[in-house]
């Protein structure tokens, strides 16, 4: 669905790119992580065409037509909309460009958003459900969602989330996730990429990964294992290991602990931080 | 910090220190109609003719300030538009009431006889309108823009003046001569300066514009120049000629 070829990008001097290349096929959601500053909200925009690539290029499937633009919803982590517009002046803005005759308000009427309101009166998390509805309004076959769903609260969160699952198994869309909360989403995500100095470090199935990184508490460090973080307590200490393979299991002296996808993550930029 | 807060202390103070400058103004302003007898229809021609001037650069310079203050480049560059689409429909509303104003001022004109050139505003409101994409501070915006024109108004009256002989007698603003170097210095001026804004705007997206102006400058500053060093020499010859 979505072909990242050769794609180089900076900001200034500042190299965050250079002949990266990502394919995501259609209907998978996958969330993108790494350690902050490491480019990933800027690859979301980059496949969301506000930002440009200095060379390479991001290729749609032909389903999304002509101008993929169409097709793809893209929430930012700033929520970029007209402030100064009132929620009704942005629907009828958002209808008259899409060309589209219906917007189910629903959601917003769900969220007690009024229509005279204006967009900057809007907290944060009704500003996230606006923009979704916007979103959902097109009938999106590409999602990309910037790390916004842990800056609403849980009500507005368990809302969004159950839209996008609902969407999901309707219609099977691409979702692309960029997060640093992962306890939410862990049960829709079905691929993880960690980005690391603008290269892809890991590239898994979430099962894969799961089976893949393990805790191990023991007191001393695993010989045959590669070690990504680990952290020391009095007595014993806490090491995060990738790629575990089960085989090595009789071998470990110590602990073997499954990890959720949020202390995964975490192990991972962890490691990048020791 | 204390710069920061520095900086917006001054901002309010000086917002105060204008609107403490209303009170006299607004007092000399009475005065002024009791002392020149002025009635109620030439105020409303002076105002006119202040709203006239002011209209188009406000409205050119503007192009894009929903989408500064808003923080909304983002959600302009995601919707399915292009850049030329984006640009038609920022430019053509505030196009259109600059047209009606300039019609209005028509027929104000028939009532009060001062013509009000409509071609130049319609200039200004380009130049502004091309200046919109690299300007953040409204006040350096129209010191920009004040200059632009001025090297557009100066040269098209040397322009004239060649193609009239050097004969400042048959010198008029509202001639044939006038109106075609007008023409042509507009053209040139705007098919530069324009295919500067639009060079940039068309590669425009949501890092720092200081990033992404430094094209943009490379070909403004250099225009610019030229029409002053053009201005210069061929002032510089007229009065040498004694004119």
């Amino acid at each position: 669905m979505i072909t990242v070829k050769d794609l180089s990008f900076s900001y200034g001097k500042l190299k965050v790119f250079e002949n990266f290349n990502l394919d995501i096929p259609e209907g998978q959601v996958c969330l993108i992580t790494g350690i902050n500053g490491v480019g990933k909200s800027t690859l979301l925009r980059l496949m969301a065409g506000v930002l440009r690539p200095a060379k390479g290029e991001i290729i749609f499937d032909e389903k999304l037509g002509d101008d993929p633009k169409r097709k793809i919803g893209f929430i930012s982590d700033i929520l970029s909309l007209y402030e100064s517009l009132t929620v009704s002046q942005s629907i009828e803005l958002h209808k008259s460009v899409y060309g589209i005759s219906k917007f189910d308000d629903s959601l917003i009427r769900h969220t007690k958003i009024g229509h005279s309101q204006k967009i900057k009166e809007l907290s944060t998390g009704q500003k996230t459900i606006f923009h979704l509805s916007l979103i959902l309004s097109i009938e999106p076959e590409v999602l990309l969602i910037d790390e916004i769903i842990h800056s609403i609260d849980a009500y507005l969160r368990r809302i969004f989330l159950e839209q996008l699952i609902q969407l999901q198994s309707q219609r099977k869309i691409t979702v692309v996730m960029v997060n640093l909360n992962f306890h939410d989403i862990e049960h829709i995500v079905e691929r993880v990429i960690l980005l690391k100095k603008g290269e892809v470090a890991v590239d898994e199935k979430i099962d894969g990964l799961k089976a893949k990184v393990k805790k191990i508490i023991s007191t001393s460090p695993p010989q045959t294992i590669p070690i990504l973080s680990q952290i020391d307590f009095s007595g014993h200490s806490e090491f995060f290991v990738y790629p575990f393979q089960e085989e090595l299991r009789n071998q470990i002296r110590g602990e073997v602990v499954d990890l959720n996808l949020t202390e995964i993550v975490s192990a991972f930029i962890g490691g990048e931080y020791a | 910090m204390l710069k920061k807060e520095f900086s917006d202390a001054f901002k309010q103070f000086m917002e105060c220190m204008i609107l403490l400058l209303g009170v006299p103004l607004g007092v000399l302003f009475d005065k002024l109609i009791i002392h020149f007898g002025w009635k109620l229809s030439d105020i409303f021609h002076y105002v006119f003719l202040i709203t006239m001037v002011i209209y188009p650069v406000v409205a050119g310079l503007t192009v894009f300030q929903s989408e500064r203050k808003d923080r909304a480049f983002e959600y302009l560059f995601s919707l399915p538009l292009s850049r030329l689409e984006a640009v038609r429909y920022k430019i053509a509303p505030r196009f259109l009431f600059l047209l009606l104003l300039i019609i209005a001022s028509i027929f104000f004109s028939i009532f009060k006889n001062i013509w009000i050139n409509g071609f130049n505003l319609i200039v200004a409101f380009f130049i502004s309108a091309f200046m919109s994409i690299s300007v953040t501070s409204f006040v350096l915006g129209v010191v920009g823009v004040s200059f632009i024109f001025f090297a557009y108004y100066q040269t098209s009256r040397v322009i004239q003046l060649i193609y009239i002989g050097w004969n400042r007698v048959k010198f008029s603003d509202f001639s044939t001569a006038a109106l075609l170097s007008d023409l042509l210095t507009a053209a040139l001026l705007l098919f530069l300066i324009g295919a500067a804004f639009w060079l940039t705007f068309k590669n425009l997206d949501i890092r720092p514009l200081k990033l992404q102006l430094k094209f943009y400058y490379y070909i403004v500053m250099p225009i610019i120049l030229v029409f002053y060093v053009f201005i210069i020499l061929l002032f510089k010859k007229f009065t040498e000629r004694g004119g």
